[in-house]
């Protein structure tokens, strides 16, 4: 039986943004940016989504007259893409 | 990397893919624990042959420990500068790590300036201590069995009544296990993802 995927995680841009934060205690958007080669508009909308769903955590701050904006996975973040990974394993037949 | 559906093959893909992305980013390049494992092996063979052959240095050759520290701390500081602004992301054990070993630091200066603490054992379980402690932490086993190598000298020196000169090569064997070799898995490891992942 298929599990449903969560449609918040289950979007290219979104899960790329979520399995970086997995591995990492924050990210920079530069960063993000970087390794998901997304442009900056569509990175802004993308975490703004997942900062709505309450998947990630933006601050917002100024480093040696450079802005930062840090990106971190929150516990709620951590469970949708545990669910996700278990969900999507039903759609592999089992080894 | 566009806003799209995709298949749940290209899920998995991609999870492994950002995941291994990711996991690159924040790998050990393994130049401290090379310098360090070289250094202190060097240092502690070069005294064995000084008492074995009878021969000393007019200095002490561990007090090269010394400017080597001045030199890290400058490159880092160097590193820090040249970096400011780059995109720089932060892995889960990291402050713990670096933590671990500024407490090392300061263990060892103040226990070299000791008289009472100046003593082989106290030595091999303080560089036991945070080399187990990253190895657990970035869950790495070449240095977490480099850690327990060092608390197994301690045991011997404790247990076997064992020379000055012989604890310099137990020494020797700490740097060399649970640094050098570590630190050099370490940089072939950090060199293949580099490769792998234009890091």
């Amino acid at each position: 039986m298929f599990k449903d995927l969560n449609p918040i995680l289950h979007s290219q841009l979104r899960l790329a943004i979520v399995s970086l934060l997995i591995s990492l205690k924050e990210a920079d958007f530069n960063y993000l940016k970087e390794q998901t080669d997304a442009t900056s508009g569509n990175l802004s909308v993308q975490l703004q989504k997942l900062k709505d769903a309450g998947y990630i955590t933006i601050e917002k701050s100024f480093k040696d007259n450079y802005q930062h904006t840090n990106c971190a996975i929150t516990p709620k973040g951590i469970d949708a893409f545990e669910d996700y990974v278990n969900a999507l394993r039903t759609y592999f037949p089992k080894k | 990397m566009e806003e799209k559906q995709i298949s749940e093959q290209e899920s998995l893909l991609l999870i492994q893919q950002m995941i291994d992305r990711a996991r690159s980013s924040i790998i050990d390049k393994g130049t401290w624990p090379i310098y360090w494992g070289a250094l202190i092996a060097f240092c502690s063979l070069t005294l064995y042959a000084e008492i074995k052959l009878g021969k000393f240095l007019p200095f002490d050759i561990f007090l090269l420990t010394l400017p080597a520290l001045v030199i890290q701390i400058i490159i880092i500081a160097y590193n820090k500068r040249k970096n400011k602004g780059k995109p720089k992301p932060v892995g889960q054990s990291q402050k713990a790590i670096m933590l671990t070993w500024t407490a090392f630091a300061i263990g060892m200066i103040l226990i070299s300036f000791s008289k009472g603490g100046n003593s082989p054992i106290v030595y091999f379980v303080l560089y036991g201590t945070p080399t187990f402690v990253t190895g657990a932490l970035i869950n790495f086993r070449p240095m977490t069995i480099g850690g327990i190598i060092c608390w197994l000298c301690a045991i011997l020196v404790i247990v076997l009544n064992i020379s000055s000169a012989t604890n310099l090569l137990l020494v020797a064997i700490c740097a060399i296990f649970a640094w050098l070799i570590p630190g050099i898995i370490l940089r072939r490891r950090y060199l293949r993802a580099k490769q792998a992942n234009h890091v």
